[in-house]
């Protein structure tokens, strides 16, 4: 009953804050906020027998949603090691976020709306989490993607930005239909869609039904690469950047975006049994990393340089998956919501601060004005660069060594290259902003973020800096019940961690000595390589492509379709049947106009036919 | 008493009362007693439906038996809900439409409810083809009063176009009646009777046929939907909203209470039509509702890729399909109404007919924008909505036996989330230009109701379900068709599979 209380708090409380909240805008944010934490508090409560015995379950039986013959989706919630390891992530970093939010929109008209919407996101991201058959989670899937939609598109007025919640939006139905081919595969496959039957089914199975799970395998794929950003389906997630700043912090990095991860994670079971699937999966994620790092690098606008991170992060975390490494995967989806909801959070308060401002090109030397800010930024740069001993560093290096113990055993460096690709591009995003000469105008006035929105940017870059050595090892085992083991050599020795994180420190250092002092020299090689740079700065101009190659056809067939087909050709036979009734009924009035000389002439040839055919035949 | 007959003739006798009292006092506001009279059907057919599941209640009353052609009607579970859904809609639309209507639109609109409960209920075929035929006369009547002649023109063309496609059906059920003469001495147009006739399948088939095409005019389904846009799109509202959401069920219905029952042996060869016209319906309806720039016009349109649904379920003749397409024809009932209540509102109230009209309506009126965002989700089947549940039933069970058109089917899925999204910024977000008046109290009335029952149908769908799977079973029973479809589905285990206990415990979960 206490799982059902988790998911129906937040509800209740988007109802409550909507419903108090227009008479009192003040309060929307705070009923929200102590949803959030009531939430998160029940959930530690809930999970309590799971973390000291991860393979304890927590089940809401609840009632049968649907059913017709065979098919029979039930209503049902299940807390595991998994869900609740998603649970805390949601509802912990949820509430900072929350609160944080108290500050950030405190100027905002339509609070009570935006925090409604904030509460109904946990909602479904706990649905998503916590429900026990593929149907459930889809609801929550689907919710989520709604949530966003809604969110992105939050200051309504501007109508790009309600563009990019649309955007967003039809992105992610593509991947959702692909997600329902592979719920209906699985269904074909094995009749039933709740994990814990699932589980078993792929357990006996034996590499039966090769096809449909293929097909299922490959289909949830696509749905997680719609939810998650991934190629080809990533287009959405930097123009989501419209929305306020803590949603892109809670939605677009920390949580909804790594639902993605979490579907593998469940049926982890179907993917290993497929090794096609994984390698083609890891060659996306792979792939969508490099491309995600090299756009971060040519990027001005300091949100959308976060969103490639994501993105990019992103896939790190389903090159893990794909290795068969689901703990860590899904450790890194932990240590990456701590660290980039603080870098976004950051980022909140220096836009904040600048009024506005979002461009990099324009900030510089806010170092000292903005001390606490400008130190968790730093703390979560060296994170996500993977310093020892921040969090960053476990998950990452375990990710490494995974990927190189399963798919790139020569090629090991092409994943450390990846890790440098990270460092450089948040690296050159720390110097334009806090060091250096302030770019902005002098008469600007600096708003200091308050303490609301100070606290839960340091609580988080606190985690970022010890999440990794609380977690490290503790979390895999955890986790083993349900993703099974994956055993990789990690580095004995604080020795040769600290080792290991010399060269991201060494590139940290040379980025900050590039920019500061010689940045006549990258502009001059931006010029010279102009060619480059653009296709960086423009994304590879891939939301090109698609509008050239998939929309504009689209309109093209649908201008045919309501054009040719379906005027012209369809109404038109319809029309033509109608006039043909008509010209014939024209012919047969003549003939009954009334006239004697005309109907005796008819006569006279009649019987003349008549005599003819009878007779004379 | 019998509640069946009498709540199917209740309207009639409604619309006679109505007619008297407008009669003795001219200047008398109608509206209240007629909503009164649209609550008494209501609870009308709400009474008959006691008892369903264990017997179907009847009604008989002998009217040429010489012919057999009898009043007799059973209400099954589907027509059972169908008729609740309608009457309750009705209501709506009666408080909705206002004091704009006339007596004789009240005379007239309660003889369309008799019409198409009789319609729903009959199981007499010739009873069945006067209600069917009745039903649309005075729509006729109605809209031909109107001055517009393009809307004239459309109406010509829907009247002839759906009346001539139901003389092929009347055809074809003159010839059962002289089949069941020849072959028991009787003629008959009794359903029960017409159901053991030994006849060629070649025959079975062009019957079968002529039944489909009736239908498929009438729902519409592509390519018969010529007549629909512009009906839709052109009729005074409370027209539009009537025809919209309670007239397309007779023909999905249609299909499945008669086609199913009377061409058991043969309908598997023609199902597989049902489901490719299905699939043929939605995506020609989704393209051009996007290319639609009339906000009604467009909902037409999307009207047509819904019933695509239903119809690609329905074809796919299983078990769990059939049942979501039912379903699906009465989350349709809600959302249509919905949808073109709020279209008429626009309308009047931007009096302009392009959704793009007046734009930033979440600020200006943002009632209006909550419930149009509402039933545009639901019209897109977003879960814990009905249509989803419905969508998902469909889908799920249909690519169990054509995996491909049910995958080309998801395409609407996609597009759906295209037109309806682009709809909603158009209408929506973005700067407001131009005046426009929100919701008043009496249509949020209206229209929060069947926002509730689109959310409880989607969240806790299965006791009206219950309805429908009993007599979907009965009905599939018949039907001679491929693997696995009433009963549960087994998983096989693989041969030398050693992890008995696992094996065991899923065998048990499927069984539960």
């Amino acid at each position: 009953m206490s799982v059902l209380l988790i998911l129906l708090i937040p509800l209740f409380g988007a109802l409550l804050t909507y419903a108090l909240g227009r008479k009192n805008p003040e309060i929307a944010g705070w009923i929200s906020s102590f949803a959030a934490l009531a939430a998160f508090i029940l959930s530690i409560f809930t999970a309590l027998p799971i973390l000291r015995n991860s393979t304890e379950k927590v089940i809401f039986e609840g009632y049968e949603w649907f059913s017709a013959g065979a098919l029979s989706i039930d209503f049902a919630l299940q807390l595991d090691a998994l869900s609740a390891l998603m649970c805390l992530i949601i509802t912990g970093v949820g509430s900072l976020i929350h609160f944080y939010s108290i500050g950030y929109m405190a100027e905002d008209d339509s609070r009570p709306r935006f925090f409604a919407y904030l509460n109904l996101f946990l909602f479904f991201m706990l649905l998503l989490v916590l429900a026990q058959n593929l149907v459930l989670l889809f609801a929550g899937w689907e919710g989520v993607g709604l949530c966003s939609y809604l969110l992105i598109g939050f200051w309504f007025k501007n109508s790009e930005y309600s563009k990019a919640g649309q955007k967003a939006f039809v992105v992610n139905r593509i991947g959702d239909a692909g997600f329902l081919v592979g719920i209906f595969a699985l269904f074909k496959a094995f009749g039933v869609l709740d994990f814990n039957t699932l589980n078993v089914a792929l357990t006996v199975n034996n590499g039966a039904q090769t096809f449909w799970l293929t097909l299922a395998a490959l289909g949830l794929f696509i749905g997680a690469t719609g939810k998650s950003a991934q190629i080809p389906l990533f287009v959405w997630l930097p123009d989501a950047m419209a929305g306020p700043t803590p949603v892109s912090a809670l939605i677009h990095a920390a949580t909804m975006v790594t639902a993605g991860i979490y579907l593998l994670a469940r049926l982890a079971l179907l993917y290993t049994a497929l090794p096609f699937v994984q390698e083609l999966i890891f060659s996306v994620a792979f792939i969508t990393a490099a491309m995600a790092g090299l756009i971060a690098l040519a990027q001005n606008d300091l949100k959308k340089i976060l969103a490639y991170s994501t993105i990019s992060q992103l896939g790190f975390m389903f090159m893990a998956a794909a290795s068969g490494a689901y703990a860590i995967a899904l450790f890194h989806v932990t240590t990456h919501a701590f660290f980039k909801a603080c870098l976004f959070l950051s980022a909140g308060n220096i836009i904040h601060a600048l009024h506005g401002e979002q461009d990099i090109r324009k900030m510089g030397g806010l170092f000292k004005k903005l001390p606490a800010t400008a130190f968790s930024y730093l703390i979560c740069l060296l994170a996500i660069s993977g310093v020892y001993p921040l969090a960053g560093y476990f998950s990452k290096h375990a990710i490494i060594l995974a990927a190189e113990k399963v798919y790139l055993t020569e090629y090991g460096f092409l994943l450390t290259a990846l890790a440098i690709l990270t460092t450089v591009y948040m690296t050159r995003s720390f110097v334009l902003v806090f060091l250096g000469r302030s770019r902005f105008a002098d008469t600007l006035h600096i708003h200091k973020p308050s303490l609301l929105m100070q606290l839960p940017v340091v609580i988080l870059a606190l985690l970022s800096a010890v999440a990794g050595l609380l977690l490290s090892g503790h979390l895999e085992e955890f986790l083993v019940p349900l993703v099974g083991a994956f055993e990789v050599e990690q580095h004995a020795g604080i020795a040769a961690s600290l080792g290991d994180s010399l060269l991201p420190l060494v590139i940290i250092i040379l980025v900050c000595a590039l920019y500061l002092k010689a940045g006549k020299i990258l502009i001059f090689m931006a010029q010279r390589f102009s060619l480059i740079n653009n296709l960086f700065a423009n994304k590879f101009y891939v939301d090109e492509a698609y509008q050239l190659l998939i929309v504009t056809p689209l309109k093209m067939i649908a201008r045919m379709t309501a054009g040719l087909l379906d005027q012209q050709l369809i109404d038109g036979l319809v029309e033509s049947f109608g006039a043909s009734v008509q010209t014939s009924a024209a012919v047969f009035k003549y003939i009954h106009r009334g006239s004697l000389r005309a109907y005796l002439g008819l006569i006279f040839i009649g019987s003349f036919l008549i005599i003819y055919f009878l007779y004379l035949i | 008493m019998n509640f069946l007959l009498l709540s199917i003739f209740f309207p009639l006798i409604a619309a006679l009362i109505l007619g008297a009292i407008s009669y003795s006092n001219k200047n008398i506001k109608l509206q209240n007693t007629a909503v009164f009279m649209a609550l008494v059907q209501f609870i009308l057919v709400l009474i008959s439906g006691a008892g369903i599941g264990e017997a179907n209640p009847v009604a008989f009353l002998p009217w040429v038996p010489k012919f057999g052609i009898n009043l007799s009607f059973e209400l099954s579970g589907p027509a059972f809900l169908l008729t609740l859904f309608s009457s309750l809609i009705f209501i709506n639309l009666l408080v909705f439409a206002g004091s704009k209507l006339k007596i004789q639109h009240y005379f007239l609109l309660f003889t369309v409810q008799t019409s198409l409960y009789g319609a729903l209920t009959s199981v007499n075929l010739l009873l069945f083809y006067f209600f069917y035929e009745l039903m649309i006369l005075p729509i006729f009547l109605m809209l031909i009063l109107e001055q517009s002649k393009e809307l004239k023109r459309a109406v010509y063309k829907c009247i002839i176009y759906t009346l001539s496609s139901s003389l092929v059906m009347l055809a074809a059920i003159i010839f059962l009646a002289v089949s069941a003469y020849k072959t028991g001495g009787q003629i008959s147009f009794e359903l029960k009777d017409l159901l053991n006739l030994t006849l060629a399948e070649d025959t079975q088939r062009y019957l079968l046929i002529a039944f489909i095409f009736a239908f498929a005019v009438k729902s519409p389904l592509v390519p018969f939907h010529s007549w629909q846009p512009a009906i839709y799109s052109q009729s005074p509202a409370f027209i539009a909203v009537f025809f919209s959401s309670l007239l397309f069920q007779v023909g999905i219905f249609g299909v499945y209470k008669f086609c199913f029952i009377l061409f058991p042996a043969v309908i598997s060869d023609v199902a597989p039509l049902l489901s490719v016209l299905g699939v043929a319906s939605i995506l020609l309806g989704s393209l051009v509702a996007w290319r639609e720039l009339g906000l009604r016009k467009a909902l037409a349109y999307a009207s047509i890729a819904h019933i695509g649904f239903s119809f690609l379920g329905l074809g796919s003749l299983n078990y769990a399909a059939v049942s979501g397409a039912l379903f699906l024809i009465i989350t349709h009932i809600l959302i249509a109404a919905g949808l073109f209540i709020l279209a008429c509102i626009f309308e009047r109230n931007s009096k302009s007919t392009q959704f793009a009209a007046v734009g930033g309506l979440a600020k200006t009126a943002p009632r209006f924008s909550f419930f149009m965002l509402f039933f545009s989700l639901a019209s897109i089947s977003l879960p814990l909505t009905a249509s989803f549940v419905g969508e998902f039933m469909v889908l799920a069970d249909t690519f169990f036996v054509y995996p491909l058109l049910a995958s080309i089917a998801l395409l609407g899925v996609i597009m759906g989330a295209v037109y309806m999204l682009n709809i909603c910024r158009q209408m929506l977000f973005g700067e407001a230009h131009g005046e426009f008046q929100d919701l008043t109290s009496t249509q949020q009335l209206v229209l929060a109701p069947i926002l509730f029952l689109i959310l409880l149908l989607g969240i806790c769908p299965q006791p009206v379900l219950q309805f429908i799977n009993t007599d979907t079973q009965l009905v599939l029973k018949n039907i001679e068709i491929g693997e696995g479809n009433i009963a549960p589905r087994k998983y096989k285990l693989p041969e030398g599979s050693t992890n008995l206990q696992l094996a065991n415990l899923y065998e048990d979960k499927r069984n539960n």
